[in-house]
C-alpha cells in the first residue's frame, strides 16, 4: 500500500518491454543525475541532475515558436540554437515545439505516479519472470526515492533490479540494494587514477561498496564496459577478474558480463551541445571481446 | 509436453522444425510458382447450358442440376506428383466464373482484368468473346447484383455503391461462402450414407402437404448434388487408373492408390488418413464448385482426422513422415484455390486469398487440452510449405502445453504471418453468446479471417458489409460532406461541430455510425433475400447439421444455428485518436478552435504543417495504454455492437458485430479526408483493433493493454490484432520464449486474436524494388497472409509503415 506521495524522483525515460536488463520482460526506469561522466557514456542526458533541453536539429521545421516563447532569450533567431549559458531548462520551448526538435529531458514523478505506470505490465512480468529495473543515471544519487520505489514494487510482488556505477556512500547504496533482487554493478577500471581520468571520479568508494554488496545475499552481475584502448589492457582485465573472483567466493550468483563499447549515443551529445571525445573509436571486434572474456574466466570468474 | 510413443519405423525421417524438403513437395511447389492466375470460363459455360435447359423449374433444382452437370462434364486433372485430387478451377490459381454473381462487374471489367493493379487475372481473347457473345447476354438482368441494385432504396444506393464509405457489394458480386462443413459428422458417414438419409427423409414426407412438398424439393436437390460429387470423384479415379497403365515404379502404385481412394470415397467414408485428407479436399472443391465464395473452412483437422492417422500408424500403413508429406500435398492443393473478385472488391480482400481456414490445438468438449501429434505436424507442414493458403490457426488457452506454444513460436518467427492465434476462452464465450451449448462452443473453429464458428452447425455471413469509423468522425466535422467524394453529402447532417460540447460531438459520431450501420443492414437484408431467391446452396447445405432435420436450404434458415450477417468496423483507432485530439486541443487546452481545425482538415493541412505536427505529436493516442483514450475505443465499439445486434436480419435473428478489416482499411482510408490527429487524407486506416502505425510508442505490452479495453467477446464475428515484431527481438531460444510469453499474456488479457508479422522493413522495401526475387515472400495483411509482391503499392506501403516493436 502506498500512502505517501511526498518523495519525488527525477526520471528521464521509462522504457517498457525491455529485454536486456534483467530477466524476462521489464520496465526500465532511467534516473536522471550521475556522479560520473564517463567518456563513452551512451546516455549523456542522464548526467546532469537538472531538467535539460535537447535540441534535435534535424526535426526543426523553422516555425520560430521556440524563439518567440523563450523567457530567457536563450534561442538564436538565425538557427534556433540554444545558448546553454542562458537556458535554465524551463522547457517552455519544448511545449511549443511540435516537430520534436526541442525536447525536455527529465520529469519529476511521485511514487504513486510511477507505480501506476509500472503496474500496467504486471501480467507480462508474471508471464516472463520479468519486473522493474532502475538504472540511469545513477539510482544511488536518488537513494531515498529509489528505495521507496523498490519497496513499493516488492509490496505488489514485482521483481526488482538496479543498474549502478556503485559510486556513493555505503549508507545510500545500501538503501537501494536492500530492496533490489538483482544488482548490475559497473567496474570501469581497477586503477583509481585511470578511473578518474575516464569517469571523473576515483574508484575507492566503488570498490568498497562492491565488497560490501558481495556480503549481501543478492543476484549480482558485475559489468565491464569494454572500451578499446582505455580499459581493455590485459592488466586491467586480470585485476578486474581477480577482484570479482575474490568477491564471488562460493557464490555462483556473482557473475561478470562484458558490455562492448558502442557509439549509439553520439548524436545526443550534439543535441545537448556537448563534445564527444571518442568520435574515432570503433567498437571492439568479436574475437577481442571473447579473448577478454577468457582472461576473466582464467581469473576464476563466472562470465556471462 | 508431447510424448511420442512411436517406434523409429513408425516415425520415419522428418524434422518437426521444418526444412524437410520432400522431393515431391519441392516439385509441386516449383509447378505452383509457374502457375499464373487466369480466368476460367468452363464453369460459366456449363452452368449457362444447364440453366437454359432447366428454365421454369424450381430454382433449387436448377442449381442442383447445374452443379451436377458441372461435376459430370468439367475437365479433370490428375497432376504429376500430387497425392490429393480435385480442383476448384481448370488450372491452379484460376478464378472460375460464376455468371449469376459475376456477370455484372465482369462484363464491365473483362478488358482490364488482366492489367488491374490488385489481383489481375489473365484472360484469352477467345474467352472474352465467348463470355461477351454467348454467356453474358443470357444472364443480363438475371444476376444477383441486378436484382439487388434495383431493390435497395436510392439513398442507400448513393452511400453504398463505389463511394468506399461503406462496402456492401461483396455478396452481390460473389457467392457467400463462410462455411464450416460438418467434417466430424461427414467423415463418419461418407456421401453414400447421406444419399440414403435423403431418400429416407423424402419417403417420410407427404407429397400432398405444401410444406412437405418444398422439403421434398430440397432433398431432391441435395440428392442431385450428392450424385454430382460422387460422379466427380469417380471420374478422378478413372483418370488415375488410366494414367497408371502407362506410369512406372512408385508413381504407378500411387496412381492406383489414388484411384482406389477415389472409387471408395465416391460413396464410402474415409478409412485411412490419406482418404481423410482427400475427402476433406473433395468437400472443399465441391463447395467452391457450387458457388465459388470465400472461407470454406475444414476446421479442426487435427481432431477429426486423428483416429484415422493413429490407426494407420499403428497398423504400419503410414509413417509420421508420410503423414507430413500428405498434409503438405494438401496444403499445396489448398493454395491453388482462389476467390474471384471485382476490381473494387479486390482492394477489400487483396491477395488471391480464398480464406480456407484450418485450426489446431485447444480444448475439447469437456474442457481438456487435446493438442496431439497431428496438431504439431500441421504446424510443421506450414514451415515447409510457405504458401498463403490454407490459413493455419492455433487455439491457445491457459493450459496450452509450453512445448506446443514454442512450436507455434517457431512457425510465427518465420515471418509468414502464420499461425493466427485465438484465445479459447474468448472464442468460446462468443459461441455461447451465439446460442451454442457449452460442448458445441468448446468445439469452435475458425472460418475465413478471424470468424469463430460452431463447427458444422452454423450459417452466417461473417461479412455482410464494412462500415468506416474514420468516415464517422469526418462526417461529424463536415456536417455530412465527404471531402474526397467531391463534397457530396454522404453522411448524416449532424450540425455545426463548433456548436457542440465534447459529449455532443461524441453523440454525433454515434449517430453517424448508426446511420452507416443501418444503411448496410438494408443492403444486407435485401442481399440475403435475393440470394435465397436466386442462389440456394443444396450441396453446401447437405454438409451442415440441421438441414436434413428441417428439410430446408441454408439460405432459408435450415441450419441448426443461423445468425448474422456480421457488420464489420474498420479504423476504430482513427476515430479514437481523432476524438482524443479534439478533446485535448479544442476543448481542454484550447490550442485551436473547432473552426480552425475543420478548415485545416478540409485543406488537408496544406500550409499548416506545424498544426499537423502538433496534433500528431501531442495527442494522447490509442495503443499506449492510456486509460481515458482507450476507454473511448471501448465506448464506441460497444455502441456499434449495441446498434448492430439490435437490428433484425432477414434470415434472423439479428446482425452481429466484427472488428477485423480483411484489407478494407486501405480502400476505406482512400476515401476519408484528413483527420484531427494529424492523418493526411487518403492514408490507410488502422486495421482491426490495432493502433495506427507509428502512434503506438510504448511497445507491445502497452498495445496489448490498450486492445484489451475493447469488449472483445461481444463482437462475435471476431476482432483482430496485428503485431509487428522486429526479427532481432525473436532470435534464439529466448526469442521463442518471448513469443510464448506474449501469447500467454494475450490469453490472460482476454484478447481474442493475435498474429505476428516478423519481417524487417528493408526486406519489404527491397521486395518492392525487385518483385521477381521475392515472389514467395509472404506477409500478414489482416486476418490472412498474402504474397507481398502480389499486393498493390498502397497495401505494401501500409504493411511497411506499421509500427515495428523492437528493443
Amino acid at each position: 500500500m502506498i500512502n505517501s506521495d511526498e518523495k519525488r524522483g527525477l526520471i528521464f525515460n521509462i522504457q517498457k518491454f525491455s529485454i536486456h536488463d534483467g530477466s524476462g520482460m521489464r520496465t526500465l526506469l532511467f534516473m536522471k543525475g550521475c556522479p560520473l561522466s564517463c567518456l563513452w557514456c551512451s546516455n549523456p542526458e542522464s548526467q546532469s541532475c537538472k531538467i535539460e533541453v535537447m535540441d534535435v536539429k534535424k526535426n526543426c521545421i523553422k516555425c520560430q515558436k521556440c524563439y518567440d516563447i523563450c523567457p530567457k532569450g536563450a534561442i538564436a533567431k538565425e538557427d534556433f540554437r540554444i545558448d546553454r549559458s542562458l537556458c535554465d531548462g524551463c522547457g517552455a520551448c519544448t511545449q511549443k515545439c511540435y516537430a520534436g526538435a526541442k525536447k525536455s529531458v527529465g520529469q519529476w514523478y511521485s511514487i504513486p505516479e510511477i507505480m501506476e505506470k509500472i503496474e500496467k505490465d504486471q501480467l507480462i512480468y508474471r508471464n516472463s519472470e520479468g519486473g522493474v529495473t532502475v538504472g540511469g543515471g545513477e539510482p544511488i544519487l536518488q537513494a531515498d526515492f529509489v528505495s521507496e520505489l523498490l519497496k513499493a514494487c516488492h509490496s505488489v510482488n514485482i521483481h526488482t533490479a538496479v543498474e549502478t556505477c556503485g559510486c556513493g556512500s555505503w549508507d545510500n547504496a545500501k538503501k537501494v540494494f536492500d530492496h533490489a533482487d538483482a544488482i548490475f554493478f559497473d567496474l570501469k577500471h581497477m586503477d583509481s587514477s585511470q578511473h578518474k581520468t575516464l569517469t571523473g571520479a576515483e574508484n575507492r568508494s566503488i570498490l568498497q561498496n562492491a565488497e560490501s554488496l558481495a556480503k549481501m545475499d543478492k543476484t549480482i552481475v558485475f559489468r565491464l564496459p569494454l572500451i578499446p584502448s582505455f580499459n581493455d589492457s590485459k592488466k586491467n582485465l586480470e585485476e578486474t577478474g581477480a577482484f570479482v573472483a575474490s568477491l564471488s567466493g562460493s557464490q555462483s550468483s556473482v557473475k561478470i558480463e562484458i558490455l562492448p563499447y558502442h557509439n549509439l549515443g553520439q548524436d545526443k551529445y550534439r543535441w545537448l551541445s556537448k563534445g564527444y571525445s571518442l568520435e574515432s573509436l570503433r567498437h571492439p571486434e568479436a574475437e577481442h571481446v571473447e579473448a577478454c572474456r577468457t582472461i576473466l574466466r582464467n581469473q576464476g570468474c563466472n562470465v556471462i | 509436453m508431447l510424448r511420442i510413443s512411436r517406434t523409429n519405423e513408425q516415425m520415419g525421417t522428418f524434422s518437426f522444425d521444418g526444412e524437410n524438403a520432400f522431393p515431391r513437395i519441392e516439385n509441386l511447389l516449383k509447378a505452383y510458382w509457374q502457375s499464373k492466375p487466369e480466368v476460367d470460363i468452363e464453369r460459366a459455360r456449363i452452368y449457362t447450358q444447364s440453366y437454359k435447359e432447366t428454365e421454369g423449374e424450381e430454382v433449387i433444382i436448377r442449381r442442383a442440376k447445374a452443379f451436377k452437370k458441372y461435376c459430370d462434364e468439367r475437365k479433370i486433372n490428375v497432376p504429376e506428383n500430387q497425392l490429393i485430387m480435385g480442383d476448384t478451377a481448370v488450372k491452379p490459381r484460376a478464378g472460375a466464373v460464376d455468371p449469376v454473381f459475376h456477370t455484372g462487374w465482369l462484363s464491365q471489367e473483362l478488358h482490364t482484368i488482366s492489367e488491374r493493379k490488385q489481383d489481375p487475372y489473365y484472360i484469352s481473347p477467345e474467352d472474352v468473346r465467348e463470355l461477351e457473345e454467348e454467356i453474358f447476354p443470357y444472364w443480363s438482368g438475371k444476376s444477383v447484383g441486378d436484382h439487388w441494385i434495383k431493390q435497395i432504396p436510392p439513398w442507400v444506393r448513393e452511400l453504398a455503391v463505389k463511394t468506399g464509405i461503406i462496402d456492401v457489394e461483396i455478396k452481390t458480386q460473389s457467392a457467400a461462402g463462410e462455411t464450416a462443413p460438418y467434417c466430424e459428422m461427414l467423415i463418419q458417414k461418407g456421401f453414400g450414407a447421406l444419399k440414403e438419409e435423403a431418400k429416407t427423409h423424402m419417403e417420410a414426407l407427404d407429397l400432398y402437404d405444401p410444406e412437405d412438398y418444398s422439403k421434398i424439393t430440397f432433398y431432391q436437390a441435395s440428392l442431385l448434388t450428392l450424385e454430382g460429387i460422387s460422379s466427380y470423384i469417380t471420374r478422378h479415379g478413372k483418370m488415375a487408373e488410366e494414367l497408371a497403365k502407362t506410369a512406372e515404379g512408385v508413381r504407378k502404385q500411387e496412381l492406383l492408390e489414388i484411384a482406389k481412394n477415389c472409387y471408395h470415397l465416391a460413396e464410402g467414408k474415409p478409412q485411412t488418413f490419406w482418404q481423410g485428407l482427400q475427402f476433406v479436399y473433395f468437400i472443399l472443391a465441391g463447395c467452391m464448385m457450387e458457388g465459388n465464395g470465400p472461407s470454406y473452412s475444414p476446421g479442426r483437422v487435427d481432431q477429426y482426422l486423428y483416429p484415422l492417422y493413429d490407426a494407420d500408424i499403428a497398423e504400419g500403413k503410414l509413417t509420421m513422415a508420410g503423414a507430413l508429406e500428405l498434409i503438405e500435398s494438401f496444403y499445396v492443393k489448398a493454395a491453388e484455390t482462389t476467390w474471384f473478385l471485382s476490381e473494387n472488391a479486390c482492394m477489400y480482400f487483396a491477395g488471391y486469398q480464398p480464406f480456407h481456414s484450418i485450426i489446431v490445438g485447444g480444448i475439447d468438449r469437456r474442457g481438456k487440452d487435446v493438442t496431439n501429434e497431428l496438431s504439431w505436424l500441421f504446424i510443421t507442414a506450414k514451415m515447409d510449405v510457405k504458401l498463403h493458403g490454407p490459413s493455419l490457426c492455433v487455439r491457445a488457452h491457459k493450459q496450452s502445453p509450453e512445448d506446443f506454444l514454442i512450436h507455434v513460436a517457431k512457425l510465427a518467427r518465420l515471418g509468414t504471418g502464420f499461425p493466427a492465434i485465438y484465445n479459447d476462452e474468448s472464442a468460446i464465450k462468443m459461441m455461447l453468446l451465439s446460442g451454442a451449448t457449452m460442448e458445441e462452443a468448446r468445439e469452435y473453429q475458425m472460418v475465413g479471417c478471424v470468424e469463430p464458428f460452431i463447427s458444422g452447425k452454423m450459417a452466417k455471413w461473417s461479412d455482410g458489409g464494412h462500415y468506416n469509423y474514420g468516415a464517422a468522425i469526418e462526417f461529424v466535422l463536415t456536417n455530412g460532406r465527404s471531402t474526397i467524394n467531391g463534397g457530396k453529402i454522404l453522411g448524416l447532417q449532424t450540425g455545426n461541430p463548433a456548436d457542440m460540447t465534447f459529449d455532443e460531438l461524441k453523440e454525433a459520431v454515434k449517430q453517424q455510425l448508426q446511420y452507416m450501420i443501418k444503411a448496410i443492414s438494408i443492403c444486407a437484408n435485401v442481399n440475403e433475400k435475393v440470394c435465397a431467391e436466386l442462389t440456394p446452396y443444396p450441396f453446401v447445405s447437405t454438409l451442415l447439421d440441421g438441414t436434413y432435420r428441417t428439410g430446408k436450404d441454408l439460405t432459408v434458415g435450415g441450419v441448426k444455428y443461423t445468425i448474422g450477417p456480421a457488420l464489420i468496423g474498420t479504423g476504430i483507432a482513427d476515430l479514437v485518436n481523432s476524438l482524443s485530439a479534439i478533446k485535448k486541443h479544442v476543448y481542454e487546452d484550447k490550442t485551436i478552435t473547432m473552426d480552425e481545425l475543420v478548415l485545416a482538415l478540409e485543406h488537408n493541412f496544406e500550409g499548416k504543417e506545424d498544426l499537423r505536427l502538433m496534433l500528431q505529436n501531442t495527442t494522447p493516442m490509442y495503443g499506449n495504454d492510456i486509460e481515458e483514450v482507450d476507454a473511448m475505443a471501448g465506448e464506441m465499439t460497444d455502441f456499434a455492437y449495441g446498434v448492430i445486434s439490435s437490428l433484425a436480419s432477414w434470415r434472423g435473428p439479428h446482425f452481429i458485430s466484427g472488428l477485423y478489416p480483411v484489407s478494407s482499411h486501405v480502400p476505406h482510408g482512400l476515401v476519408v479526408g484528413a483527420l484531427p490527429y494529424g492523418r493526411l487524407a487518403g492514408k490507410a486506416l488502422a486495421d482491426g483493433c490495432s493502433p495506427n502505425g507509428g502512434t503506438d510508442k510504448e511497445g507491445p505490452t502497452a498495445v496489448l493493454n490498450s486492445v484489451a479495453k475493447i469488449n472483445h467477446e461481444v463482437h462475435t464475428s471476431g476482432t483482430l490484432l496485428n503485431m509487428r515484431l522486429d526479427p532481432s527481438t525473436v532470435e534464439g531460444d529466448i526469442g521463442l520464449k518471448r513469443i510464448t510469453q506474449i501469447i500467454r499474456t494475450f490469453v490472460d488479457l482476454n484478447i481474442y486474436h493475435i498474429q505476428f508479422n516478423v519481417v524487417n522493413s528493408e526486406v519489404l522495401r527491397s521486395a518492392q524494388e525487385k518483385p521477381d526475387e521475392y515472389k514467395s515472400l509472404i506477409v500478414r495483411v489482416a486476418g490472412y497472409s498474402a504474397y507481398f509482391t502480389e499486393l498493390c503499392r498502397e497495401m505494401q506501403d501500409d504493411i511497411i509503415q506499421r509500427t515495428v516493436h523492437t528493443v
